[in-house]
């Protein structure tokens, strides 16, 4: 997976959801392990999508991995065993931030259904990313998000969002225009301000 | 509901038994531990007693020895070339009246390492469904199974599952008989057998858990039963023999004053080094004779897979091989490195770890198997109900 997130790849199915985030299992690679701050979907099977960004990605371990790790050298077949064929799941949490109708006419507020129960979830491809990205209201239910580090990812979700537009002029005028955003969602609290403005220049 | 206060001084009384039983096997093991050293040597007069032994009492489970000696302490060798291990496990859901059908289930999980592939080993898992009684799926008419039946059944599947993987394994190999195959099975590889059976049935089924044997010899592999902490006593038995006089042999003293009773062969050895192995034994059971006349008499030694010096950290396995193995000591050296290489993570092999989570139904999924046949059931228009009992079950457990 590549940080612009240029292929439509299945991440894995939703394993529980609600309208405001839902949570995805996969059994992913070292190499595909999902990235924060990509845009995601939920499919739905008449079309519609839900659309989330990727807050947390974590790695379940058990008594059996902990007990291996414990046990010091692991050929390489025993790893690929574990992280292959045992079923423990790379866990994804996602907040929702909008979605596509069945029209493929796209939105940014919380859909009217959460996706339903192992819907397929994939990386956004560019053309959607930089579809979604035209319009920044996602910007504020980001920054109200109670549950998600809301800085890092309002930051890194533009990052992603302007390596979408293209060359690097087009990605510095998105990132302009989102700072211009931010700075009138959060001109009460310059401090927040600054430090997303920071965290969005750092890789930019 | 258990009343925790009411078990307080029954919780002491019995603390202090196992530590009386405990310092009792202890000043025992020792003995045993001397005696053995002091007939270490198979002689002559050791073998008529076996034979007197096998005469007055036909199911006699002691031990054969196969070599010249009952002591050696052997040390495995690091393992040379690498190796490819196949192992498989069962589980089953075994029938209950009160469920809403008669049905019983055995699943067997499988795995196949090639070492030093750098892959994923291949697994997979094989469930079978079946009615407890009239199943128009059996071919030969059938009694309700029982759960006696259903331990055979699943004991038969991780047999042939074995064998299957094995044959598989040498035809990917495209003929390489170099490479070497070991097929580690979970448990015993002489298999329990109810006490009902009539001899014929036994026969039959002897027959049936000798079949995969034979095609695990065909693929040339090698075939080796794992006992994590035996509980087995056939060395101690034997021991008791050995120090009977020849003329006071018979089926009572065999079995009435053994003062080894209550011991394990396990604890006999545990004081194995790490990778050191015992001598090797035969069984002296009537099923075992069965199977040496279909060519596969099991042999056993007993290992310590520990990687940690100390008897403390020892962990004892009985390891079983057919005798065509345990008289190949170069392919059986080899397995048994093999093994003790997959042992080294957990002191257990790894792979009849990961059989064994691969074959295992969870409560869960049992509920959701239940919830499958419920809703076929009702479609076809048949009533579903559990047994008031089951009813009642469910909702005063769980807590």
């Amino acid at each position: 997976m590549t940080e612009n997130a240029t292929d439509k790849r299945a991440l894995g199915r939703v394993l529980r959801a609600s309208t405001a985030g839902f949570t995805a299992g996969c059994r992913t690679l070292e190499d595909d392990l999902p990235i924060f701050g990509s845009l995601v979907q939920a499919e739905r099977s008449d079309g519609a999508a839900v659309y989330g960004l990727i807050y947390d990605v974590r790695v379940d371990d058990d008594p059996f991995v902990r007990q291996l790790i414990a046990a010091g050298d692991l050929s390489e077949e025993y790893v690929q065993d574990q992280r292959q064929r045992r079923q423990v799941p790379v866990e994804v949490n996602v907040l929702v931030v909008g979605g596509r109708d069945k029209a493929g006419q796209v939105y940014h507020y919380l859909p009217p259904q959460p996706p339903a129960t192992l819907s397929w979830v994939t990386v956004c491809q560019s053309d959607q990313v930089r579809q979604f990205g035209q319009r920044l209201d996602f910007l504020r239910t980001v920054l109200n998000a109670a549950d998600a580090p809301a800085d890092e990812l309002a930051a890194a979700s533009l990052r992603h969002a302007a390596a979408a537009q293209g060359d690097s002029s087009q990605a510095q005028r998105y990132l302009q225009d989102a700072g211009r955003e931010l700075a009138r969602l959060l001109s009460r609290d310059p401090a927040r301000l600054n430090g997303i403005l920071q965290r969005m220049r750092d890789r930019a | 509901m258990l009343e925790l206060n009411q078990l307080t001084a029954q919780v002491a009384e019995m603390a202090e038994a196992l530590a009386g039983q405990r310092a009792s096997q202890r000043d025992r093991t020792l003995r045993a531990r001397q005696q053995l050293q002091a007939c270490g040597q198979v002689t002559d007069e050791l073998r008529e007693k076996l034979e007197i032994a096998h005469r007055v009492d036909e199911s006699w489970r002691g031990a054969d020895p196969l070599g010249d000696r009952l002591d050696e302490h052997i040390p495995t060798p690091e393992q040379g070339q690498p190796a490819t291990l196949v192992a498989s496990d069962g589980s089953q859901i075994y029938p209950d009246t009160h469920a809403i059908a008669l049905y019983y289930l055995t699943n067997v999980g499988t795995i196949v390492l090639r070492q030093g592939s750098g892959e994923a080993p291949i697994t997979a898992t094989a469930p079978i469904l079946r009615m407890a009684e009239d199943d128009p799926l059996e071919e030969q008419d059938q009694d309700r199974v029982d759960a006696d039946e259903v331990n055979l059944r699943r004991d038969l599947r991780e047999a042939e599952a074995l064998a299957a993987l094995a044959r598989r394994e040498r035809e990917a190999l495209g003929g390489d008989m170099e490479r070497l195959v070991v097929a580690l099975a979970d448990g015993p590889l002489l298999p329990w057998m109810p006490q009902r059976l009539t001899d014929p049935e036994q026969g039959r089924l002897v027959k049936r858990f000798a079949a995969p044997l034979d095609d695990l010899r065909a693929s040339y592999a090698v075939p080796l039963g794992y006992v994590d902490r035996p509980r087995s006593a056939n060395v101690l038995r034997l021991l008791h023999l050995a120090a009977l006089p020849v003329d006071a042999i018979s089926k009572e003293r065999l079995r009435q004053d053994n003062p080894y009773d209550g011991l394990s062969d396990a604890a006999l050895f545990q004081d194995l080094l790490p990778g050191q192995r015992s001598s090797l034994f035969a069984t002296t059971s009537e099923i075992n004779e069965n199977f040496r006349q279909l060519g596969h008499r099991i042999c056993f030694c007993y290992m310590n897979v520990a990687s940690q010096p100390g008897e403390r950290n020892a962990s004892l396995a009985r390891i079983e091989a057919p005798e065509w193995i345990a008289r190949d000591p170069e392919r059986l050296e080899a397995a048994l490195a093999a093994v003790w290489s997959d042992c080294r993570l957990l002191d257990y092999p790894y792979l009849l770890t990961r059989a064994h989570e691969l074959a295992l139904v969870s409560r869960q999924e049992r509920t959701s198997l239940e919830q499958m046949l419920r809703t076929e059931m009702m479609r076809r228009g048949l009533r579903v109900e559990e047994s008031p009992k089951a009813n009642t079950k469910r909702f005063v457990g769980g807590r």
